[in-house]
């Protein structure tokens, strides 16, 4: 199925696109879409949204139809869907 | 005790809005509020609580007035560069509305000083540019049923979110893990640092007075280069440390 990754906040890339197209198995989690998104966005990425055993990391919120979900899910996303990544911010 | 004439005539313009009205206007009175930092975001927020006529601010800052503070930071001027920032802002405050009351503390939030200044006032307005801050104002919070509205910002995007103890998930729901990445030194537009910053004012003015729908369990998110503004809801976590277990799991 395809999807769309939004890369907010920090995650915003410098030099590339804000938003990448990916094709994902079905029934794959937010966990799962990661080792395909990781290769295709700024290497700096991989430090700040993926933690040492390669999933989402714990305080990067996963939005799905405006709504915050677990990353260990399965079966959330559907073809077509919108995904947002969204690390913490805390410019004041 | 009932406004003056003098209060009437100074806030008869928001007093029209009849949903917060002249017992609105006393409510903002009787509140008070910590708002820390004061920088690009907690400086216009306090701003915009000053003008409405909250009885009581408590600011909370460390630090001098540096060069690099003045494209955002706008209680602060050219005349007030390498003095106290926070008492500069209370000058600028008490010049918009003596009526006040203004404390300044040359502090940031610390685990000696978080106790006594989230329950020195009613709501707190998290502000601070430091995850070691927030985290600190959120567990407070929540160990003493304050609310506190917690606002950010980064490059041309800001976040707003209102959090009820008990009520809606806390910091810690939403960032169960210290964020390594983010560094004291972020990308800001003092316009859009204000924007969030006013919109927060408006959750407390709201929050204070009762009326309106807060950003309780949801977040907006904003954008400024596109224009987009999105609400999302956000997920309490149910083993929590700060907000979801017993007392004794609270962290030191």
């Amino acid at each position: 199925m395809k999807l769309t990754i939004h890369l907010l906040g920090p995650a915003r890339q410098t030099d590339g696109p804000d938003q990448v197209e990916l094709e994902v198995p079905a029934g794959a989690c937010v966990h799962d879409v990661l080792p395909l998104l990781l290769p295709v966005t700024e290497s700096r990425l991989t430090a700040l949204l993926a933690d040492r055993g390669g999933k989402l990391n714990r305080s990067v919120l996963a939005i799905l139809r405006d709504q915050v979900i677990n990353p260990a899910e399965p079966d959330l996303l559907q073809e077509g869907d919108d995904l947002t990544l969204l690390p913490p911010m805390s410019g004041g | 005790m009932p406004l003056t004439d003098h209060e009437r005539a100074f806030y008869e313009w928001q007093m029209r809005l009849e949903e917060f009205g002249e017992a609105g206007q006393l409510k903002l009175k009787a509140a008070s509020a910590l708002v820390t930092r004061v920088g690009g975001l907690g400086g216009p927020l306090a701003y915009a609580l000053t003008a409405a006529g909250i009885g009581r601010l408590v600011l909370a800052h460390a630090g001098n007035t540096k060069p690099g503070d003045l494209n955002r930071q706008i209680l602060q001027t050219h005349d007030q560069l390498g003095k106290s920032r926070v008492e500069s802002c209370r000058r600028r405050l008490l010049e918009l509305n003596p009526r006040v009351e203004i404390e300044a503390v040359p502090e940031n939030v610390s685990e000696e000083n978080v106790a006594r200044l989230v329950g020195a006032v009613d709501v707190v307005f998290d502000c601070a540019p430091l995850f070691e801050e927030r985290f600190l104002l959120n567990r407070e919070c929540v160990r003493q049923r304050k609310p506190l509205i917690d606002a950010a910002m980064f490059g041309m995007e800001g976040q707003l979110t209102t959090i009820l103890p008990g009520q809606t998930p806390c910091l810690a729901c939403l960032y169960p893990e210290f964020p390594t990445h983010w560094k004291r030194q972020f990308p800001v537009f003092g316009a859009v640092s204000a924007a969030v910053a006013n919109l927060a004012a408006m959750e407390g003015i709201k929050l204070i007075a009762g009326f309106g729908q807060l950003l309780a369990g949801t977040m907006l998110l904003y954008d400024t280069r596109t224009m987009d503004f999105r609400k999302i809801t956000l997920r309490r976590d149910p083993d929590c440390p700060v907000c979801g277990g017993p007392p004794e799991r609270l962290p030191s």
